[in-house]
């Protein structure tokens, strides 16, 4: 049978009882608290000294002392980690309104009235169905290696994620390729030559958000290739703040707006801030807003507690509506945005994109900037647009290879 | 054991992105290490023990940050190759590793509570006895054998993942752990060879 052949778990070449006496022997040791921090002060001082010696503009290099006495807790730096992948855990995160400079029409929806429309459509999503399914597109832009133009590059992944035991989990991916971002760069590109590989200097001076591939970054999309999840991760539901949760805890999340937001400020009251550099009320505020955009986006979680996730985003300060929008994969929606302290002094503009109609985020978008070799500013994205998010009684198609 | 999340969880960046990112911020490494530290200090401390573990868990990701440049995602996913950094390092403590092993094989069956019943004594013994002989049976696998039973007992790694880790043939982590099998039948399922009782 397909199923067999391709299930070549190395358990069973061991037998499990044999796997199951192993670990009773002896025994699963969990790491202290101190072993923990006193592990990652050590990769922070060698990462440190790294920065300081090699930081690639002295605008940005920190002082010693920051890094090495951050001492941020591992639930907290897991949390920020999770959920602001292009955040430094150690930098001071702010989501306090800045003063907006457009002003915009009476005519135009509010971030809260679209907050509050996109909750609404959300309690009508399915509750449940034999997968959960997320479907995504990431991207993200980097310069060609002599920053003459910017290229982007895709991935996508689906994720199905099975609770019934008699079903298959799978994560199937995709390489999209490597091309010029926008038309401008796709000129560029072609007046060097139209090349379908860059190679890069390992020594290349790069900025913030994104550094220099390892290999030759090659033009061509890869296979679609599918990976069952099995072992440990079959049994995760996802993840909320770095911490991986299973289907009993998901369920678990009460739905009402009130007690969401009891639960999750207990989860957070729970991590230790304190000693991070950071302000622990605007880090509090931060993980709240990260960890609501956590439920929207990814936990199978109840329509109701997806849809109160939205109300409590609706009453927090520093979100802005942007107006109509086009997402990364060419789709109409709402756009807000917040801003995220990347570094000190250093904002990025966080942009999602919602449809308030479903209640469906579209994408989240990250945007920088940089100069290129010839002066010309550029936009350097890094963006998640979400294909499906929710129950699906749909099965998935897999590609011939599996693993 | 810990659930872990899938790498590529949606919303979350790729553990190689962020190799990426730490050519040029090295402190993005530390996102890795919050990620991944809990699974390589539960295998390494059930090879060598809570206290070495302390100081080899860490160790693994400082050799990590070190040869960042050099990880091919190609070649497999980050964690796997935490996992043979770990045991690259590991090897350099294959005494401790034997020794505590064999004190594991030397212990002896706990006295039993009094007024317990017989039958139940009796599978104490056997019990121990089969511990005993485990523990005396990993002592002696050859190294190589007892790493790959370990990262498909403490990292549910599959055999390509353990061949990436580790940077052999397919074929050589399939033979061994066809070895380790054998070994491990003959240690534990033969019990006619070494009666529970007498093993006292």
């Amino acid at each position: 049978m397909d199923e067999l052949h391709h299930d070549q778990d190395s358990r069973h070449r061991v037998e499990p009882r044999h796997v199951d006496a192993v670990l009773h022997l002896l025994g699963t040791h969990e790491p202290s608290l101190d072993a923990i921090t006193s592990g990652r002060a050590r990769l922070l001082a060698e990462a440190t000294a790294t920065t300081t010696v090699n930081g690639p503009e002295p605008r940005r290099k920190r002082r010693r002392g920051r890094l090495i006495g951050a001492g941020l807790s591992l639930a907290m730096a897991a949390a920020v980690a999770a959920v602001v992948p292009a955040v430094l855990s150690e930098d001071t995160i702010s989501v306090v309104a800045r003063p907006s400079t457009s002003s915009h029409p009476a005519a135009e929806p509010t971030a809260r009235q679209i907050l509050l429309a996109a909750a609404v459509a959300m309690e009508k999503a399915p509750a449940s169905g034999d997968y959960w399914r997320t479907a995504t597109v990431t991207r993200w832009m980097l310069t060609d290696p002599t920053r003459s133009y910017v290229l982007e590059e895709g991935r996508s992944i689906e994720e199905w994620l099975a609770k019934r035991p008699d079903l298959q989990s799978w994560r199937i991916g995709q390489d999209l390729g490597v091309k010029p971002a926008t038309p401008q760069d796709e000129a560029a590109w072609r007046a060097a030559g139209a090349p379908t590989s860059w190679r890069y200097p390992k020594d290349m001076e790069t900025e913030n958000l994104f550094a220099v591939p390892f290999g030759p970054l090659k033009a061509a999309a890869g296979e679609r290739t599918a990976e069952r999840l099995r072992g440990k991760w079959k049994g995760s539901a996802g993840d909320m703040a770095g911490d991986s949760m299973t289907w009993e805890e998901v369920r678990a999340i009460p739905g009402e707006t009130g007690k969401l937001r009891s639960y999750l400020e207990e989860r957070i009251g729970r991590l230790e801030l304190s000693g991070s550099g950071m302000d622990v009320k605007e880090a509090r505020a931060y993980i709240l807003l990260r960890d609501c955009v956590g439920i929207i986006s990814g936990l199978p979680a109840s329509p109701e507690v997806r849809a109160s996730a939205y109300r409590i985003l609706a009453s927090l300060p520093g979100i802005q509506a942007e107006g109509e929008t086009t997402d990364p994969l060419g789709r109409r929606g709402q756009a807000l945005s917040y801003q995220e302290e990347i570094e000190p002094g250093l904002f990025s503009k966080v942009q999602l994109v919602v449809d308030p109609g479903t209640g469906l985020l579209l994408a989240e978008v990250r945007t920088n900037t940089t100069t290129l070799a010839n002066g010309r500013r550029a936009e350097l994205r890094v963006s998640t647009s979400y294909r499906a998010i929710g129950w699906t009684d749909e099965r998935p198609e897999l590609p011939a290879y599996r693993s | 054991m810990r659930m872990t999340a899938p790498p590529n969880t949606p919303g979350r960046l790729d553990d190689a992105v962020l190799i990426e990112q730490s050519r040029h911020r090295p402190e993005s490494f530390a996102m890795l290490y919050d990620r991944h530290f809990g699974d390589i200090y539960r295998y390494v401390a059930a090879r060598v023990g809570p206290q070495t573990a302390d100081d080899l868990a860490s160790e693994t990701f400082l050799v990590a940050f070190r040869k960042r440049h050099d990880f091919d995602p190609g070649r497999g996913v980050v964690r796997h190759w935490l996992y043979g950094i770990a045991t690259n390092l590991l090897a350099g403590h294959r005494r401790s590793e034997t020794r505590r092993l064999e004190a594991l094989a030397r212990v002896p069956p706990q006295d039993p509570a009094e007024g317990e019943h017989a039958d139940r004594v009796a599978a104490q013994v056997t019990a121990a006895g089969a511990r005993r002989r485990l523990a005396a049976e990993l002592s002696r696998l050859p190294d190589g054998e007892r790493d790959v039973l370990f990262l498909v007992a403490y990292g549910d790694l599959s055999y390509e993942e353990i061949a990436q880790a580790l940077d052999i043939p397919l074929g050589t982590v399939a033979s061994r752990l066809h070895r380790v099998r054998r070994r491990l039948r003959a240690a534990l399922d033969d019990l006619t060879a070494e009666s529970g009782g007498s093993d006292g």
